[in-house]
């Protein structure tokens, strides 16, 4: 028992390397905090783009260029950036933080979600992911565990984890359903109108910086979610959050 | 069981008498009477019919003779409809000659009650149709129910099919060429009616469909056209070649044909900006609006359910609730539609929506009136219905009780509230790991959703390995039929080991002791039950002649040399025992019992 034990963990550990993150240079991310502490905050806006275009990304890179981009006054373009840091670290406060001050000072209406909207959102996919997966990986070898040797502990501890592995599966399946409709970030102040027409009736305006999820697309018309209200908008008045192929360089 | 479903169906044959005997009562009784069609060519036969309803024994007055038309034959059928008993007269009519007929009136009779018929017109017209060619056999039309149109107005248009009587339309498909920026849901079909053009006598099918315009401007409905499904007289011959068999096959072949409609054109206003209310948000038709909240008395901090209801007709599937603009004095949630009860063709219905709002402190008095505002194209105007104010009795919470808790003696001064952060937080330093852009998250990587495989597999074979070992426990005879060959190899072992050595008498025990084991755990034996006639007992037919022989040979031999046999013998000689006893141990595991 215990060899397979060691030779489970040893698998494990070879999966390990699968989770790869990289180290890199600092100097670029060094030089654009320098652009910002001077106010160039466009020289800054494209150091932090030139580390996107290399390949690498970090909720901290998308974080500070948010910051960037409000300070130079692009509320929309600062507005997706923290929508896009709050993706990949959903519980950093300072994010929040930010968000709410930008959306507050764009005008546009507070993000609203369902409470198990809300509660999926709290953890990554990959957060999701890892517990579902540590929690299966418990209840299997516990109850193997009960199977070999009896032990009641270990039968109940299968059943928790179990359980714990179910209610992370609904999380994941939560988040995939709110990634589902992709969440957008409305870049110039738009109308949102009745029809993807562009002689539509007029439904609502969104400031730039809304948050909206698409809830269905025709050629280059977006059908989005704003609150209650439903309506089309042009694809070119907003951006979509989670279009990391399309990140670098933006 | 039997008197009590007896007297179930007594009770209901009771209710039916009841309610049949009741519904005259219940009904004024009323008489109607039509002829169908009223357009036809001579000889053509039409239907007349009267409908008695809600009187009990009608009788049959008989049709009288028309000049012009030749009456043939009558039928009577009676059936019920929400509990009143509907007789229905029908008389078979042949006209004889064309002109324009108006068939009555009549008064009906029974008792002492007298029923008035009115006239019905019917126009009568020459037996030979055009020949086909001089006029279109299938044409449509498009009939608005109104011209004066708006955006976003749900109206009606009559889509009014012309088919010669000489053929059959089965099916309508859905319309083709038709802009995109006019939405259309079906309505319902009308009542099929009989028009005469230039001598040609169409059916009509009418199917109202719902329209409605998402842009304004002027829709020029050119090149439209509607799928119809037309059935043909020829009939297709059915498997069994017999026209009785066959009319059970629904034989009839269908020919799909494109119906154009004549070109239409629509001018679709766009909604006037003279008079649009602040808070209109599209909504076009006619509305009504109400709106309650619940409960009026709470304490600060708690929730209260404001709810809305919209409902009419229009635009109705795209009605939005009217912005809650509470004020400061709330903290408002996001707020859900509730129910949504629409039609299918989305021209009328209600939609209920609900929003928590929580009222901050108690100097909340009121919820603001809320305002609905549509345009109602039929008044060329904008209306709105206000509903509220809502007054509120907000009492103090418990956080706010404990806010102006002080210690005994220390005076209360009230400190105005300082904004902590006016500007976003300043930047992160770099971080530590970075992601690929490029490269595969892990949990989509193939190796770890193959590792997902192990704990499963780990379980079902530890369930496996522990289901056998619990089967054997319990299963003395499988657990020594399994344990045979594994103790057999070793006792063979030990043989091998003394024959080396030429020790026949030692080499013989072992051969014994590999018998004895393996022919005791393969057959579930005692020790001292093993004999050559036990074992080929067991085994039957199932072993040769030969090897029967050869195994008592075996036994044989080795009692005598354990007891009185030389002490030592040829190598070779013993091997061969060795080799005899383990072929037959082969075969004999081969031997299913």
């Amino acid at each position: 028992m215990k060899r397979l034990l060691t030779s489970l963990l040893l698998a494990l550990t070879a999966l390990a390397p699968m989770a790869r993150a990289e180290s890199r240079s600092l100097a670029p991310f060094e030089q654009a905090e320098a652009a910002y502490k001077a106010g160039r905050w466009d020289d800054a806006i494209r150091s932090y783009d030139d580390i996107l275009a290399s390949g690498s990304y970090a909720p901290e890179l998308f974080f500070n260029r948010g910051n960037a981009n409000f300070k130079k006054g692009d509320l929309g373009a600062a507005i997706l950036d923290y929508r896009r840091a709050t993706a990949l670290a959903p519980r950093d406060g300072d994010i929040q933080a930010n968000l709410r001050f930008a959306l507050e000072r764009a005008g546009a209406p507070a993000i609203q979600n369902s409470l198990s909207a809300a509660m999926a959102s709290r953890l990554t996919r990959e957060e999701w992911s890892l517990l579902a997966a540590l929690a299966y990986w418990a209840a299997g070898l516990l109850f193997a565990h009960h199977l070999w040797w009896g032990h009641l502990w270990a039968r109940k501890g299968a059943m928790a984890a179990a359980v714990a592995g179910v209610l992370a599966l609904a999380g994941l399946l939560e988040r995939h359903q709110v990634d589902a409709e992709p969440e957008f970030v409305v870049q110039t102040r738009c109308q949102a109108l009745f029809a993807p027409f562009e002689k539509a009736t007029p439904h609502f305006e969104l400031p730039a910086g809304s948050v909206v999820r698409s809830i269905n697309r025709t050629g280059d018309w977006i059908e989005i979610r704003s609150g209650d209200q439903t309506g089309w908008i042009q694809i070119g008045t907003s951006r979509e959050v989670s279009a990391w192929h399309a990140v670098a360089g933006t | 069981m039997a008197a009590f479903l007896q007297r179930v169906l007594w009770c209901l044959g009771v209710a039916f008498a009841l309610s049949l005997a009741a519904a005259p009562a219940r009904a004024e009784g009323s008489v109607a009477f039509d002829i169908q069609p009223r357009l036809a060519r001579v000889g053509e036969p039409l239907q007349a019919t009267l409908t008695v309803r809600g009187i009990q024994n009608p009788s049959n007055p008989g049709f009288p003779q028309l000049d012009g038309f030749d009456i043939q034959g009558s039928s009577q059928n009676l059936s019920i409809e929400n509990g009143a008993v509907s007789v229905t007269f029908s008389y078979t009519l042949i006209p004889r000659r064309t002109g324009r007929f108006s068939i009555g009136p009549f008064t009906y009779s029974i008792g002492d009650k007298n029923y008035d018929l009115p006239a019905v017109d019917l126009q009568i017209v020459e037996a030979t149709a055009p020949p086909p060619g001089q006029g279109e056999d299938v044409f449509a039309v498009l009939e608005p129910s109104t011209t004066n149109l708006y955006v976003q107005q749900v109206f009606d248009l009559v889509l009014k099919v012309y088919v010669s009587t000489r053929l059959r339309l089965a099916n309508i498909g859905s319309l083709q060429g038709m802009p995109a920026q006019l939405q259309l849901r079906t309505g319902g079909e009308l009542n099929t009616i009989r028009e005469s053009i230039d001598g040609q006598i169409y059916d009509v099918r009418r199917i109202v469909l719902r329209a409605q315009p998402l842009t304004s401007g002027l829709f020029e409905l050119k090149e439209v056209a509607a799928q119809g499904e037309f059935a043909s007289s020829r009939r297709r011959r059915g498997p069994f070649g017999d026209d009785f068999i066959d009319s059970f096959f629904n034989a009839v072949q269908t020919e799909a044909r494109s119906i154009p409609i004549r070109p239409l054109v629509l001018n679709i206003r766009p909604l006037p900006e003279s008079g649009r209310p602040a808070g209109f948000s599209g909504a076009v038709g006619q509305f009504t609006f109400e709106a309650s909240c619940q409960p009026l008395e709470v304490a600060a901090g708690d929730p209260l359910n404001l709810r809305v209801r919209l409902a009419g007709q229009g635009n109705i599937a795209n009605v939005q609730p009217p912005a809650f603009a509470l004020g400061d004095g709330f903290k408002v949630y996001e707020g859900r539609l509730q129910t949504e009860n629409v039609d299918a063709s989305a021209a009328r219905g209600e939609k209920v929506f609900e929003q928590v709002v929580i009222p901050k402190s108690t100097d909340v008095k009121e919820i603001p009136a809320l305002s609905f505002s549509y345009f109602d194209p039929a008044a060329d105007a904008y209306r709105t219905i206000t509903r509220g104010p809502f007054p509120l009795v907000v009492k103090p919470g418990a956080q706010a009780q404990a806010a102006v808790f002080a210690p005994s003696g220390a005076s209360v001064t009230p400190t105005a509230a300082t904004t902590l952060g006016s500007d976003i937080v300043y930047l992160k330093p770099a971080p530590r790991r970075w992601s690929d852009l490029r490269a595969r998250p892990w949990f989509a990587h193939p190796a770890f959703l193959a590792a997902q495989a192990l704990p499963a597999l780990l379980t079902l074979g530890t369930w496996l390995v522990v289901r056998r070992r619990q089967a054997l426990r319990t299963d003395i005879r499988r657990a020594r039929r399994l344990a045979a060959p594994r103790v057999a190899r070793a006792a063979l072992t030990r043989a091998r080991t003394v024959a080396g050595q030429g020790d026949a008498r030692a080499l013989h025990e072992a051969l014994w002791e590999a018998m004895s084991l393996y022919f005791g755990n393969r057959l579930n034996l005692a020790p001292g039950e093993v004999s050559a006639e036990r074992v080929l007992a067991a085994f039957g037919t199932a072993l040769s002649a030969d090897d029967a022989k050869r195994l008592r040979s075996l036994f044989e031999t080795g009692e005598r040399a354990r007891f009185g046999g030389p002490a030592h013998a040829n190598p070779s000689e013993l091997g061969a025992h060795i080799e005899d006893l383990e072929t037959l141990m082969r075969l004999c595991e081969r031997i299913r019992l």
